[in-house]
């Protein structure tokens, strides 16, 4: 008989996260093949991910980027110029 | 308010971080996973109640052994899914003995990783290349996400959030994959 091992919330979180090495993500991507459960909670996951306007956009607003960043909006506003103008 | 004050106000059953964050910050969250659980009307502040008693149960058992590998959101959001997806199933047959715990997901352990070729194909599904990039560089390769967000010409704050969207684009892509070839 396999030998089964729980797989906590956490763990779950944290490889949506991407905070899991690469056998940690390759063992939840077998997993989910064969595991309704976790289909339906990936897939719900994932719908409520899109659902969830905070977390729709990639890229941060400009204060919160200067406010990280330790810089003044100017030079912030002007480093994302350049990246946009430059493809990255 | 930082995780470890989240964690920790919410073991203290502190009312302003509870309120806060459970009830307020957490309810649209709550709202949509609901409402994609259950296909029937439920009384909403019966079923986020049911979830904070859950969430506390065992001295807040869950909350003391929270690791920080993950956002508290991303956890709780988890939680909340695993458990409302639970209670339906029981509301549905009552006859059942199935128990709010969380034996249902397993991994088998001796069961072979996916082969790198399979995570090719899953890649080479995913439509937005800079996501592929990143996962090859912070998961695969193991870069740190400070060397990779320089690399990148964007700040780590960003990066975290490009990363979290590769793996809600890869995890689509493995879905998918299983609907179209049962694979």
């Amino acid at each position: 008989m396999a030998n089964k091992q729980h797989i906590s919330d956490e763990q779950l979180a944290a490889y949506l996260d991407g905070n899991v090495n690469e056998k940690e993500m390759l063992q939840f991507l077998q997993t989910v093949k064969s595991d309704k459960e976790l289909q339906e909670v990936f897939d719900i996951a994932l719908r409520v991910e899109g659902e969830q306007p905070q977390f729709g956009s990639e890229e941060l607003p400009m204060l919160q980027k200067a406010a990280l960043s330790g810089e003044n909006i100017c030079a912030v506003h002007k480093i994302n110029l350049v990246n946009r103008s430059s493809g990255t | 308010m930082t995780d470890k004050e989240i964690i920790q106000g919410l073991i203290a059953r502190d009312k302003r971080v509870t309120e806060e964050f459970f009830f307020v910050k957490c309810r649209p969250l709550f709202r949509s996973i609901i409402k994609l659980v259950f296909s029937y009307e439920v009384d909403y502040d019966e079923m986020v109640n049911e979830l904070y008693v859950y969430l506390m149960e065992d001295h807040s058992s869950k909350l003391r052994n929270f690791q920080y590998r993950s956002s508290v959101y991303q956890w709780l959001k988890v939680l909340a899914i695993r458990f409302f997806v639970k209670r339906r199933n029981r509301m549905i047959d009552n006859s059942s003995q199935e128990t709010l715990s969380n034996e249902c997901l397993h991994v088998v352990s001796d069961e072979r990783p996916m082969a790198k070729v399979d995570l090719e194909r899953l890649f080479s599904n995913m439509q937005n290349k800079r996501y592929v990039y990143v996962i090859r560089r912070l998961i695969l390769e193991g870069w740190e996400p400070e060397e990779l967000a320089k690399e990148m010409n964007i700040i780590t704050a960003n990066l975290y959030n490009i990363k979290r969207r590769a793996m809600v684009q890869l995890t689509q892509a493995a879905l998918n994959d299983i609907h179209e070839y049962g694979k």
